[in-house]
């Protein structure tokens, strides 16, 4: 039993690691989702329409609906990676308010995604008379919305308040969020969500929390107090807000003490009221030159450390801007005066502040002072835009004193004044990027990092050393030393003897076999120990005893001659047995004798004893 | 009759299917991109760029670099975008792993030219200035690839001459002129080829950094050590030691200093 266990879960802990290594494949898509499927005249809700997994993808033709006003709220993207694969969310969001009761089929919309079109499905809104149900109207600032239904009515409501409705392309402004929540046991609560194109959201961070009587009722109250930013310009409606909670309702009978344990628990989304606004773009006409690109309040602060130095010794500025409003874009002040000077590109760095509504950058700047003659550094100017009196400010602070001692070491170089370093007065910037990847590859995959490459290098050098060893050995066979002739010897020897024992399998002994495995012997003895070959006899043996060691092998060549002898001069029958027997005989012997060659050359001996 | 229309019915299927093979990678070729493809997030990356979203260029770009891909063209772009975000240091880090891929492209010298523009490497030896330019010539595969050739075309020489020595050798028994003249070149060429090719590699896998943030080189590996000389972002160092969190960098001009790992980016 335990074992069949084990054996589930190693199967079950196989697959979830199989699982994990498998790379999951995205699919295109369009979906169609909306908030409230019914809304009040006059209230509205938000359409979405998500595109999964396109790169590029054109926004969707909406089209005008009688009884319904449908505003673009702009595209957001999420892109996700997981397990190394992208996947890319694309979602278009509308605003649709209803003007008139009745039923509105909304969709099926077409996306173009590259050379594909994507197709939603269809959804059908419907919008109620405003005394029913819904959503109330997106109100003004200062007022609320309350959430339908009983019995929340009037119980949990969202405020979106900012201090004024026109602002400057670049002015950061504190928005307030606010929760009221009354009579209801509120279970949990999500960050405000205000995705719009128009403005750049930062530090949604925890709320604060206290408490507020309207109209005689005490609301818990919880306040986020979000920064945006105006990045476009035009008039636009901001919000509404959302935010998704949950909250406790009761529907049994038990005292309170239970209400935790029997309640249920009802997600809810609350939606704020809009505010129209006006972002305009900053004023061309007398923006200097030296403008910042900071817009807002602030102040300059400069310091200069060491103050006495030598000729050539770095000297470091610090230049605090402490203010309120966006300095994210500003560039460093500007210091005039540093034609002595070496001058270090500045370095910028936001500090924290004790005040969340401030901001302070540091700029921090290294100066090389050239000349002795040098008594100051600076002045020191920031231009900005003052959203507040539609102004293009100048702050400026004194040049700083500062002694420069005369240092014999140091060696002069280039001086670089600021304006130098900038590059744009010079004409010069960036060339554009690329379109195109070019060969991209992953770093394994070029070429010489593979392991066939090198293995490739090797087929010219063993083609060649292949082709090199060959014709060594041809050369050494047709070369006319002992060895060689030996050699040759013995493959037509091994030839002869062959065709011999053929013909005797097909026709018979005759005596025409005799002579010729008696010339073949000869011829073969003859060239390999240089005798002439017509003139070897049974003798030969007896000759060859200087030459051979091998004491049977000679006693194999007398008796072949003495075969011979006996079957060609008696008249004694030369039958298939004889003559198997002798070409047996004689295939030892030439077997042996290159045998006896190939000992002699592989070891030296009796070297010379061919050279008869 | 019955037989020539049956071979036609034949021949005309043939070619159908034929031409159907011959356009089955064109009808292929037509299907959408694949959305996480390497080139369709080089894509998207240029899209964001275009749009000023430098940032999240960034993101996408560093994302193929860190799957492990190249290509000239990658580590331009992510020099520009990073180059748009004001950092110079990590740009001209990528101009110059672009540059070890495409040494030759008129942007990107440019380019680095422009980010350097205003940063004091502290001097350049005219023995530096050579040994980046020889370095640089060309990419290390196309090194690579020429030696290849000239090595196969040398052993094809010489086995030329054995195989077939009536085409490469006079009666005389001499070698004949034009088959001597081919083994000097392409024995020069190969030599030439490799010589390049070592030395690319050698300058390619010494270490080195480019400075990416402003700090001080100091004369000990120690916090509150004097400082030596000052770097700002950009300046190209040779890295010639490791000790803990420090390294010792030398710039152009000869000038050591220890600094903070984390200020300077490796090539």
């Amino acid at each position: 039993m335990n074992q069949r266990i084990t054996k589930i879960l190693l199967h079950l802990l196989s697959t979830v690691i199989v699982l994990s290594f498998v790379t999951p494949v995205f699919a295109q898509s369009a979906h169609l989702s909306l908030e409230a499927t019914e809304i009040a005249v006059g209230g509205s809700t938000e359409m979405r329409i998500i595109v999964e997994n396109v790169s590029t993808a054109s926004s969707p033709e909406i089209g005008e609906i009688d009884g319904l006003k449908i505003r673009s709220r702009g595209v957001s993207q999420q892109m996700q990676i997981i397990n190394g694969q992208v996947s890319r969310t694309t979602t278009y969001s509308y605003l649709i308010s209803g003007l008139k009761p009745g039923e509105y089929r909304l969709g099926p919309f077409t996306v173009k995604a590259g050379r594909q079109n994507l197709t939603t499905s269809a959804l059908t809104l419907k919008v109620v008379e405003q005394a029913t149900t819904g959503p109330a109207t997106p109100a003004d600032e200062g007022s609320v919305q309350p959430v339908a239904g009983d019995p929340l009515d009037g119980q949990l409501f969202l405020r979106l308040a900012l201090p004024k409705r026109q602002y400057y392309t670049g002015e950061k402004v504190r928005a307030q969020i606010k929760l009221y929540v009354g009579e209801i046991a509120l279970q949990s609560l999500h960050y405000p969500q205000l995705n719009q194109a128009e403005v750049l959201v930062e530090g949604m961070e925890q709320p604060a929390k206290s408490r507020e009587i309207i109209n005689g009722q005490s609301f818990q109250v919880f306040t986020f107090s979000p920064e945006l930013t105006m990045i476009k310009t035009g008039e636009f409606t901001l919000g509404p807000v959302q935010v998704d909670c949950s909250i406790l309702v009761r529907n049994h009978p038990f005292p309170s003490f239970f209400e935790e344990f029997f309640a249920e628990e009802r997600p809810l989304q609350v939606q704020s009221n809009t505010l129209d606004l006006e972002v305009l773009a900053l004023p061309v006409t007398g923006r200097p030159a030296d403008f910042s690109g900071a817009v807002g309040q602030f102040e300059l602060e400069v310091s200069a450390s060491p103050t006495e130095v030598l000729q050539g010794d770095p000297i470091t500025l610090k230049m605090i801007i402490t203010g309120q409003g966006n300095l994210s874009l500003a560039s460093a002040p500007v210091i005039t005066g540093l034609e002595q000077f070496k001058v270090y590109d500045p370095q910028k760095d936001f500090l924290l502040t004790t005040d969340p509504s401030q901001e302070k950058v540091v700029f921090e700047q290294i100066v090389l002072p050239l000349e002795a003659s040098i008594t100051a550094l600076g002045p020191f100017t920031f231009c900005y835009f003052d959203p507040a009196t539609a102004q293009y400010q100048r702050l400026t602070v004194p040049a700083l004193p500062i002694t420069v001692r005369e240092n014999p070491d140091f060696q002069r170089t280039t001086s670089l004044p600021i304006g130098r370093e900038t590059g744009e007065e010079l004409g010069q910037d960036l060339v554009f990027i690329k379109n195109h990847p070019g060969h991209l590859r992953q770093r394994s995959e070029i070429f010489y990092r593979q392991s066939w490459f090198w293995l490739l290098q090797i087929i010219p050098l063993l083609f060649f050393l292949t082709i090199y060893t060959y014709r060594r050995y041809k050369q050494k066979q047709e070369a006319d030393t002992p060895a060689a002739r030996s050699a040759r010897a013995y493959r037509q020897a091994n030839k002869a003897l062959q065709s011999a024992s053929q013909r005797l399998a097909a026709a018979g002994p005759s005596p025409s076999l005799l002579d010729e495995l008696n010339q073949l012997l000869r011829e073969y003895l003859g060239v390999t120990y240089n005798y002439v070959a017509a003139a070897i006899t049974a003798n030969i043996a007896d000759e060859l005893r200087t030459k051979i060691d091998d004491q049977l092998l000679l006693a194999m060549i007398k008796e072949f001659f003495a075969h011979y002898d006996y079957y060609k001069f008696t008249g004694a029958t030369f039958d298939r047995h004889a003559a198997l027997k002798l070409i047996n005989l004689t295939e030892d012997i030439i077997y042996g004798l290159n045998a006896e060659q190939h000992k002699i050359n592989n070891t030296g001996r009796r070297g010379d004893s061919h050279g008869k | 009759m019955g037989n020539k229309i049956r071979q036609h019915n034949l021949i005309g299927r043939g070619l159908l299917v034929l031409g159907f093979l011959f356009f089955l990678p064109l009808l292929g070729g037509a299907q959408p991109e694949n959305p996480s493809s390497p080139e369709a997030l080089f894509a998207q990356a240029n899209t964001h760029y275009e749009k000023g979203e430098y940032q999240a260029a960034v993101a996408l770009y560093q994302h193929l670099v860190e799957c492990g891909y190249e290509s000239g063209h990658l580590f331009y772009n992510l020099g520009n975008s990073y180059f748009k975000l004001g950092e110079k240091g990590q740009a001209v880090l990528y101009y110059e792993k672009a540059r070890r891929l495409i040494p030759h492209d008129a942007d990107l010298k440019a380019n680095l030219a422009y980010a350097l523009s205003g940063v004091e490497e502290g001097g350049n030896t005219w023995w530096l200035a050579v040994k980046t330019a020889v370095t640089h010539l060309a990419p290390l595969g196309t090194w690579i690839t020429a030696a290849s050739i000239c090595y196969a075309l040398f052993f094809c020489c010489l086995i030329l001459k054995m195989l077939f020595p009536a085409l490469t050798t006079n009666p005389t028994g001499q070698p004949k002129t034009w088959w001597r003249r081919s083994v000097v070149i392409t024995g020069a060429l190969l030599l030439l080829t490799v010589s390049l090719g070592a030395l690319t590699f050698l300058g390619q896998n010494t270490p080195q950094g480019v400075v990416l943030t402003a700090g001080d080189a100091l004369f000990e590996p120690v916090v509150g050590a004097s400082t030596h000389y000052h770097l700002s972002p950009g300046i190209r160092v040779r890295i010639l030691e490791e000790k803990g969190e420090w390294i010792l960098v030398r710039r152009p001009d000869g000038k050591r200093g220890w600094v903070k790992k984390q200020l300077v980016g490796e090539l």
